[in-house]
């Protein structure tokens, strides 16, 4: 192409220009996002209607727009960019990309297309928003739980702890104390000299190749306390610890290798989402507890969405809440993992309501090896899956926000035709402040042959 | 940065911003798109180098505008989320000042009417070209050439029909 054919295509172009007669951009929208972060879900245009009016950004940007305060409701908090698996794949896309691309992931291979079912609620609702507060004073605390369970020794501050999320422990021996002084003010503490066991005889096994030394771990059930020690044992350590429980909430699973007690984080009588746990091992000494140090505020009742609405939150892939342990608790097949052999004092027969005690002969929900080389390679293009959403339930789902603090909000469980569910959170848009969208990463497929860039780089 | 450097800074760039926009969505969208542009590069504004400032709102901008044709094409355009972001004006839109261009211009694939577009309309050099398109100079450059010379090949067939 010579320069008067290149000249003449460009000022052809240019005379076509679809933006001449465009109008002027309003300034506010360069002066509106120093000012602070706006909107969720709105474009600027709506959100500049709730715009605060900060009266010296106000003054020193000459806004032409100057609203009063009271169309300016706060989001409660903003949600967290890593609390799910979308956004941990977003996560890790930050360290490989930059700038924009900081917030999209890669799709994977097979994407998810979401339709109402007809039978799905239509209608708005109202629920309660609840906000954690810590509650005591980190390093006394730790100090009350190892005077509780035989620590000896000081707390100090851990070398990851920093000032948004501080942690402490105390270190002597097999015992381990620790509390992370932010969100729900977990603790907890280990003791490991459960390890310390003996040897099964003969220790020394011969093989067709050569002789294999090694250790069989003499089983001690009887030195496992009993479910019904286990019950006494749990009344008297969440005595100590200052907690209040529910007895029928106790979940409980022995076996000649320990013994596992699992029960709600109550707060005020308030079902929390969190969970303690506490575990005894095979010598039958306490091994864990864990739990938290906080307690639920009322932030008031805010509307939600109905189910319906809540469908196309699916695939926007930042509503995302989690589900309580006791919702996967009640799910049947819950607690079905590989079965272990028991001792004679079989949990089943030991269990008597209203304890709820996991079977130990049930079967591996999925048996089936997983692939995982040799198989065949993806196709180019992943798989549309297209799943209807055909019921719902409305339960309290947790977040944790992007101070590192815990939520509990409206929510639904979105159950899909192909048996399994979404939990999305039901708040209206604008109650809370979602993270930036997930963006999918640029694809451009299987090519035959190098790239374009490849051809001249 | 302050909010009072932020504007002023950035202001600047609004009449390529706008224009940019405004040659790749309907005019009542173009406010929308920039509020988004603006803000996300205030949440960014320590990340971005000095001196890049047009450039980066120039690829990000071709983002916002890849992913709101996007959402309008629905869900059923599933497929559509995985491709490359192109963000080119409208054959529509060029036809409505030179039917005949936009007639050819619709025969361009999506990625060389980007191309173009942002060379003759935006005026970008190849190596901004490169910045926004995320690929080499040379690349960038190629790509140019190439669409031009079909665009070129088809006005010349146009002028024959």
């Amino acid at each position: 192409m010579s320069m008067n054919e290149h000249d003449d295509l460009q000022k052809r172009l240019k005379n076509a220009d679809p933006a001449a007669g465009a109008p002027d951009l309003n300034a506010t929208v360069v002066a509106k996002a120093g000012l602070r972060k706006t909107r969720q879900g709105l474009g600027f245009k709506a959100s500049r209607l709730f715009a605060a009016s900060g009266a010296v950004a106000v003054s020193a940007l000459a806004l032409s727009i100057v609203l009063p305060n009271y169309l300016a409701p706060a989001p409660l908090f903003t949600v967290a960019d890593a609390g799910g698996e979308t956004s941990k794949m977003s996560a890790d896309a930050e360290s490989s990309l930059g700038m924009v691309e900081d917030s999209m992931y890669w799709p994977g291979w097979s994407t998810y297309e979401y339709s109402a079912g007809p039978d799905l609620g239509t209608q708005n609702g109202k629920g309660n928003v609840y906000q954690s507060k810590l509650v005591g004073e980190p390093l006394s605390l730790l100090r009350s739980m190892a005077a509780i369970f035989g620590v000896d020794g000081e707390p100090v501050r851990d070398e990851w702890s920093d000032e948004k999320y501080p942690s402490y422990s105390i270190t002597v021996g097999n015992k381990y104390l620790s509390a992370y002084w932010s969100g729900t003010g977990s603790w907890s503490y280990s003791n490991w000299s459960e390890l310390d066991y003996s040897c099964e005889e003969p220790a020394v096994r011969s093989d067709s190749e050569e002789e294999l030394s090694y250790c069989e771990p003499k089983l001690t059930p009887e030195l496992i306390p009993t479910v019904d020690e286990l019950k006494l044992l749990t009344a008297e350590l969440m005595l100590k610890t200052g907690q209040t429980y529910n007895p029928s909430d106790l979940k409980i699973y022995r076996d000649d290798w320990g013994a596992n007690v699992s029960l709600p984080y109550l707060s005020n009588g308030v079902d929390t989402g969190a969970w303690t746990y506490i575990s005894w091992g095979m010598n039958g000494e306490l091994s864990y507890f864990s739990s938290h140090s906080f307690e639920l505020v009322d932030r008031g009742q805010f509307d939600t969405v109905s189910p319906k609405d809540a469908v196309a939150r699916i695939s926007d892939g930042r509503w995302f809440g989690s589900a309580p342990d006791s919702f996967y608790q009640s799910m049947d097949g819950y607690g079905e993992v590989g079965p272990r052999v028991g001792s004679e004092e079989s949990v089943s027969k030991e269990a008597s309501e209203p304890v709820d005690v996991i079977s130990e002969e049930a079967t591996p929900i999925d048996d089936q090896p997983l692939p995982i080389d040799g198989g065949e390679l993806p196709s180019e293009e992943p798989e549309l899956v297209r799943l209807t959403i055909t019921s719902s339930l409305e339960l309290s789902l947790s977040v944790w926000d992007s101070q590192g603090n815990y939520w509990l909000v409206p929510g639904y469980i979105l159950y899909n035709d192909q048996g399994w569910f979404d939990s999305i959170i039901a708040l209206q848009d604008g109650v809370i402040e979602l993270p930036e969208p997930f963006e999918v990463m640029p694809y451009e497929g299987i090519r035959e042959g190098p790239a374009e860039s490849e051809l001249v780089d | 940065m302050s909010p009072e450097e932020f504007n002023s800074l950035y202001r600047s760039y609004l009449p390529q911003v706008n224009g940019y926009l405004a040659r790749r969505l309907p005019f009542d969208e173009v406010e929308d798109v920039a509020g988004d542009l603006f803000e996300l590069a205030w949440s960014k504004r320590d990340r971005i180098p000095e001196g890049m400032e047009l450039a980066w709102l120039y690829k990000s901008a071709r983002y916002l505008v890849a992913n709101r044709h996007r959402k309008q094409a629905g869900r059923n355009a599933i497929f559509s989320m995985l491709a490359e972001p192109v963000a080119a004006p409208s054959a529509e839109s060029i036809a409505l000042a030179d039917i005949e261009l936009g007639e050819v211009f619709a025969k361009l694939s999506a990625k060389e009417r980007e191309v173009i577009s942002l060379w003759s309309l935006d005026g970008l050099t190849n190596s901004e070209l490169a910045n926004v398109l995320e690929m080499s100079e040379n690349a960038a450059a190629i790509r140019l050439t190439r669409a031009k010379q079909k665009l070129k090949l088809l006005l010349s067939t146009e002028n024959i029909d």
